[in-house]
């Protein structure tokens, strides 16, 4: 009865943004268990330190490098998704278990997929980046959520995402709203 | 053009309806002759209200429309498609599985094209001049 174009199928697995010089590699694991049981204690925390940066903890990494963070206009109340290519420049496997953001009450790790034209996404428990590798998180794919905005992503505003790594330490993301 | 999503979704959804803003940029004035259609597959949590400014948030002549669980799976029914909710541990309760298409129907109300999710903004555009010319 529809007609559907397999060619375009096809088509879409090859688009610019599915053709970057590398995708996640096999060897990042993404484990779809959740990880928030505990995140309202540590989330809390984390925000502490993101408004006192000369405390203790690092800020920033040299190991974690991360670019191209945007994310999608939203409204307020609604949901966010947040995109960024995450680079492991250290020796040994980095692993982010939580991200928080000032917007939103609970920030949270999903990936999307899309499986005989159905669009699921699964609530993942942790990033795992092996050494040298970078993980692209983008439409379609993984992604932060942003659930429950106490304002709206406005296009062209500029926001701030923390990561938090199993290790401790926290790193700051700046993320660009735009449409695209 | 009509796809099934639901507003809580921050990705696919919103990645379709911003390739939608897109394609009516690309037809420029033939847009008029275009709608386009966001059909909440949550219609728990998405009252009309609420699935028509989440539509217009992208363009405001997008039409975001809810209706009850009946109709809802009527329509879906009638597209060959369904949905389903997910259990999850997310802070939003559930989550929702919902059809990753658009489909793009003439206005014999027959689908002329079903497009994949990611299938470009592009092949929208071109598809609907050809079919407005």
């Amino acid at each position: 009865m529809m007609k559907c174009f397999a060619s375009r199928n096809r088509l879409s697995r090859n688009r610019p943004s599915r053709s970057r010089p590398s995708h996640i590699p096999r060897t990042v694991v993404l484990f779809g268990v959740a990880f928030l049981a505990a995140r309202p204690s540590t989330g809390q925390a984390t925000l502490e330190r993101t408004a006192q940066p000369a405390a203790t903890t690092p800020i920033t990494s040299d190991s974690v490098v991360v670019t191209d963070a945007w994310a999608r206009p939203a409204l307020k109340g609604g949901t966010g998704g947040v995109y960024m290519t995450i680079a492991n420049k250290s020796h040994s496997v980095i692993r982010i278990v939580s991200a928080t953001s000032a917007l939103a009450p609970a920030t949270e790790l999903h990936v999307s997929t899309v499986h005989d034209g159905m669009a699921h996404m699964e609530m993942l428990r942790q990033l795992v980046i092996t050494p040298g590798a970078s993980v692209f998180l983008k439409p379609g794919g993984s992604h932060f959520m942003l659930v429950g905005l106490r304002k709206a992503l406005v296009k062209g505003d500029t926001t701030r995402l923390t990561l938090r790594l199993q290790t401790g330490e926290l790193v700051l993301v700046n993320v660009a709203v735009r449409t695209q | 053009m009509v796809f099934f999503g639901y507003t809580n979704c921050p990705d696919v959804c919103p990645t379709t309806l911003s390739d939608w803003t897109r394609v009516k940029t690309a037809l420029g004035d033939d847009a008029e002759r275009v709608h386009f259609v966001f059909v909440s597959v949550d219609p728990e949590r998405d009252t009309p209200a609420v699935a028509q400014r989440y539509a217009a948030q992208f363009d405001p002549t997008f039409r975001g429309v809810s209706g009850d669980a009946a109709t809802t799976t009527a329509i879906q029914k009638a597209f060959g498609v369904a949905s389903a909710k997910q259990p999850s541990a997310s802070a939003q309760g559930y989550l929702v599985g919902h059809p990753a298409q658009t489909f793009l129907m003439d206005d014999q109300g027959q689908v002329r094209v079903r497009y994949a999710f990611g299938a470009g903004w592009d092949l929208m555009a071109a598809d609907l001049k050809q079919l407005l010319r």
